[in-house]
């Protein structure tokens, strides 16, 4: 019936228009919408790294010989890290325990003659001990080689040729603000009209419920949709990372992903009553999600059940979408199965919360 | 005991017959028949959590009943709730539009919500705005709206479909007295214009402007009929009004009396609701002497006639100890 199709419509026209005028005219809306993603994403694109630059190293002396030395500036010349000489390993250990550098490198007194050196790391921080072993490992292997090398390997890192931890942090960080202010916004939405009591003015009107769960998605979407543009602009220009990837991939991508964050948004919010509960309940659940995704930790690692786990998590898919639209540079066709399971959650995600809505 | 009601069923356009409601073990809503006819002011009274709201919940369809059927204007509010409500207009007891919208955004949402062509929501908003006198009001946020024109607002916002029936949850309350005058009018108003209109409150007298009252207890309606009808009922229970100087002392020695169930006292008189089958004119001749030899004056004590709030706590009272 076209009729009540043009009445429906009007019924959206006008719950749309609310929730813009709302939206607009709170200026913690307006301030949550564009300041959190901002300082997320600087805070996150300059935190989140595994690199270890300038380590600091402590260094105890006690052959002083000239290869000693040669080794000693050798290390100094990484650039990755700065020296600190201690007279004796009792100093130095001490200067480990409190944390003021975080490896000790030593050469005994009779070093010339064994040609043995000792290396002592905090491992306290396991991953950033593998690293600084790793660079010390490399500096000194190639100070002694006296010889040239039989077989020289070439070596070249495909996709983020110098392994640079941002460029693949931040495309996932866009995702993680895009989840976290989209999956709260939609929440809170809906439940601070329960809290008010405006929803259930709104439940006595004859509007329907796909009327009024489109009526509160879409401002929310166009608002995640806003973020990911905002926050590719920055990671493109301020982060110099590249974009090679097709940018209606990108669109569809973001689209189907904020389906599934809405969809868990909207859920939150009919198992909540007021906007503090929904506010706790989004977190015990965001952070699932952000660790279950491969953001930080590959999913390749987790105990099998975990993995069993992750195919639930729609940030994990979009993951794949982003990174691989950065840096790999992938097409509009490339993810299906992504997209697929991206649907799916969404889809499923929002029949429910349209089931427990009434 | 919840007599027939007055009028024919066959015009109301408010029916509810059996209305049951559990929440758990707890029946809030027990057997509740409601019939209200166009044009009548219809009064559902009782305390807090006497399963007031939760009927008109019911009725407005926010709340699916546990039994019973509910009509409303020839609708099935059960079956096809979306085509009833566009019947219906619901002030709720707390104000329940948007605060930082304007008066005007808040008319203009609720049209086009109930489906108003764009012609039709100005002719009606601007109808709205005149006839509840929010006209130099219309630009400003209802945030900024005192109380009794932010209640005017809520009921502008439900009359701009036309609907043939009202439901008025509590709409007075914490409303100054002359802006409950004056919202009475609008209610009167717009029953002449034929709207059924079913309304809960506390205040008594405002009980006495409803054509029919109901009274709940419960979750079932222990008395029913008109204000005239319910006065009218033989009280068990003789009631007195005491004057004299500094007759509040007396209930000092007043409450040691066998005969007396309550006092209540007023300003510069008492009222006593005595015991039933206590004779009336024993204890008025009593009272003085009592009070002389106490060094204390009455003037006058007589009986008078009950008010609906005495009809209602003796009905309250039997259904509490049959």
């Amino acid at each position: 019936m076209s009729g009540s199709l043009v009445v429906g419509l009007r019924r959206l026209g006008a719950l749309l228009r609310k929730e813009f005028l709302l939206l607009l005219r709170d200026p913690r809306m307006r301030f949550f919408v564009v300041v959190p993603p901002l300082i997320q994403l600087i805070i996150f694109g300059y935190a989140a790294t595994f690199d270890v630059r300038h380590a600091d190293i402590g260094l105890v002396d006690q052959a002083a010989s000239r290869e000693s030395r040669s080794l000693v500036a050798a290390i100094h010349g990484t650039g990755h890290c700065r020296l600190q000489r201690h007279a004796d390993m009792a100093a130095a250990e001490a200067a480990l325990a409190r944390g003021r550098i975080r490896a000790i490198v030593r050469f005994a007194p009779d070093f010339d003659r064994t040609r043995r050196l000792q290396i002592v790391v905090d491992g306290t921080d396991s991953n950033s001990a593998q690293v600084i072993l790793g660079q010390l490992n490399r500096a000194l292997q190639q100070a002694a080689a006296t010889q040239p090398p039989r077989i020289e390997l070439v070596e070249r890192n495909w996709f983020n040729p110098n392994l640079e931890d941002r460029w693949y942090f931040i495309p996932g960080i866009m995702a993680n603000v895009v989840l976290i202010a989209t999956l709260i916004l939609t929440a809170m939405s809906v439940v601070r009209e329960r809290e008010l009591g405006t929803l259930e003015r709104l439940m006595v009107t004859p509007l329907g419920r796909l009327e009024f769960v489109i009526g509160k998605l879409l401002p929310v979407a166009l608002i995640g949709l806003f973020d990911v543009l905002l926050i590719m602009v920055i990671a493109t220009l301020w982060f110099e990372i590249p974009f090679r990837g097709s940018f209606p991939a990108l669109l569809v991508g973001s689209l189907l992903y904020l389906l599934s964050s809405l969809g868990i948004g909207l859920l939150i919010s009919t198992y909540t009553r007021t906007q503090q509960q929904a506010m706790l309940l989004a977190f015990f659940v965001i952070m699932p999600l952000v660790i279950l995704s491969g953001f930080a930790f590959p999913i390749a690692n987790m105990p099998r059940a975990v993995q069993w786990l992750t195919w639930l998590d729609p940030l994990r898919y979009y993951l794949v979408v982003v990174r691989d639209l950065f840096l790999k540079g992938s097409g509009l066709f490339d993810h299906g199965f992504e997209y697929a399971m991206m649907t799916l959650l969404g889809l499923a995600s929002m029949g429910l919360s349209m089931l427990r809505m009434r | 005991m919840a007599e027939a009601a007055s009028r024919p069923a066959a015009e109301a356009v408010i029916t509810a017959t059996d209305l049951v409601r559990r929440f758990g073990d707890f029946t809030a809503v027990d057997h509740v028949h409601v019939s209200v006819a166009p044009g009548e002011v219809f009064g559902l009274l009782g305390a807090n959590g006497a399963g007031k709201t939760t009927t008109i919940r019911m009725l407005c369809g926010l709340l699916p009943p546990t039994a019973g059927h509910i009509r409303l204007a020839e609708v099935d509010m059960v079956r096809h709730p979306r085509r009833a409500r566009g019947r219906l207009g619901y002030v709720t007891q707390h104000f329940a539009l948007y605060a930082e919208l304007s008066v005007r955004e808040n008319l203009a949402l609720q049209a086009g919500l109930y489906g108003l062509s764009p012609a039709r929501a100005r002719e009606r908003i601007a109808w709205a705005l005149q006839h509840l006198d929010l006209e130099h009001l219309a630009d400003h946020k209802a945030r900024a709206l005192p109380l009794g024109h932010r209640r005017r607002l809520d009921l502008a916002a439900a009359l701009l479909h036309e609907p043939h029936i009202l439901f008025l949850d509590e709409p007075t309350s914490g409303v100054d007295p002359l802006a409950r005058q004056q919202f009475w009018e609008l209610i009167y108003a717009l029953a002449a214009a034929g709207i059924a209109i079913l309304i809960t409150t506390h205040y008594m007298d405002e009980a006495t402007y409803c054509d029919r009252l109901a009274l709940m207890h419960a979750g079932r309606i222990i008395a029913e009929g008109s204000p005239d009808d319910l006065l009218a009922r033989p009280l068990p229970t003789p009631l007195l009004e005491v004057r004299g100087e500094g007759c509040a002392a007396c209930s000092r020695w007043l409450a040691d009396w066998p005969e007396v169930l309550e006092i209540i006292p007023h300003a510069g008189y008492l009222r006593l609701r005595l015991r039933p089958g206590t004779d009336p004119q024993a204890v008025i001749r009593r009272l003085p002497e009592e009070a002389a030899r106490r060094g204390q004056r009455v003037e006058a004590a007589e009986p008078v006639a009950p008010d609906l709030e005495d009809v209602f706590v003796t009905l309250l009272e039997q259904d509490a100890s049959p």
